[in-house]
């Protein structure tokens, strides 16, 4: 196999297994990408400048950097938690992190959002949604109650605009403690690839 | 202790380096739009010695943040680049970068001029 052939077939399987390490990316934003660094490297080819594992380091490690990148950066800049959460858990390296504050944070936002839900359908079936107290006064419930023989209802329909509220300030107070660990995941991250790889000398 | 001393201050430049690329980056997209390689060359052409693996992360990031906009272009000779060119947002933060720059540089140059 003579030089060239051997080179283009290098590109080709670093272009491979990058791609693949593109994995969670779009698929547009993924095609995009390589194509990219496909120029880029038929171009230092050409040159006859050609370092691919000096320059680049491994396929997979590097694609890692655009992975934590595409998903944490385009989360954040959007700020939706269905898209945040997951991009937060595929980045976050520590697992307390993960446990003890990202996904009580998704269980907050779940509880806001049914809260939200009790509110809105509250006209639906006034007698079987809200809080709840029990014959002998002590907590008997929220949401929804389909026997209420030994209940009642306490806020009748004082509970929608306060579920409500109650929810969107549940769901909004957990996105933005998501989306500030979701900032300091991303400096991590950035800090960590600028510390390990590439900016030293040729 | 020659080595270590070196190796010290090849960390110390290091860090120099990573808080800096940004802003050359972005000025030298301020002067005309660029594609990676060609701003690569760029870069090591006014002394900054990077590497070809830093160069698309962070071009990736600029475009994320909307600091930077890609276009597509067939070149007439040879295979299709993807240009960066600065957005308006870009530019903004640019100024603000090479005023902090030039306060920062201030600063340090009349620190080392006292100690002198």
């Amino acid at each position: 196999m003579n030089d060239a052939v051997q080179s283009h077939a290098e590109i080709e399987n670093f272009l491979r297994a990058f791609r693949q390490g593109l994995g969670a990316v779009p698929a547009d934003i993924r095609d995009d990408l390589v194509k990219e660094l496909w120029s880029h490297l038929q171009e230092r080819l050409e040159r006859g400048q050609l370092e691919l594992s000096n320059d680049f380091g491994s396929p997979q490690e590097y694609a890692r950097q655009f992975v934590n990148e595409q998903l944490l950066g385009t989360a954040i800049v959007r700020g939706r938690p269905w898209e945040l959460l997951p991009a937060l858990l595929g980045a976050i390296r520590t697992a307390s992190v993960a446990i003890f504050l990202v996904l009580p944070l998704a269980v907050a936002e779940l509880m806001g959002i049914a809260l939200v839900l009790i509110g809105l359908s509250k006209p639906l079936a006034s007698t079987h949604i809200g809080l709840f107290r029990s014959a002998d006064g002590s907590f008997g419930g929220l949401g929804w109650i389909s026997n209420t023989n030994s209940m009642h209802e306490v806020l009748g329909f004082t509970s929608i605009p306060l579920f409500i509220f109650l929810g969107l300030l549940l769901v909004w107070t957990g996105n933005r403690i998501m989306l500030a660990v979701a900032r300091g995941e991303l400096s991590r991250i950035r800090n960590h690839r600028h510390n390990s790889m590439s900016l030293e000398s040729k | 202790m020659q080595d270590i001393m070196q190796s010290e201050i090849d960390a110390w430049r290091l860090q120099v380096k990573k808080g800096t690329l940004e802003l050359a980056v972005l000025a030298l997209l301020n002067s005309r739009p660029s594609y990676g390689l060609e701003l690569l060359d760029r870069l090591n052409a006014s002394g900054l010695d990077v590497r070809d693996g830093t160069i698309y992360p962070l071009l990736s990031r600029l475009r994320t943040e909307k600091k930077v906009s890609t276009k597509w272009v067939d070149e007439t000779s040879g295979h299709a680049h993807k240009y960066y060119a600065l957005t308006e947002k870009g530019m903004q933060i640019l100024e603000g970068m090479i005023v902090a720059w030039r306060e920062h540089k201030s600063a340090i140059e009349h620190a080392i001029g006292k100690s002198k």
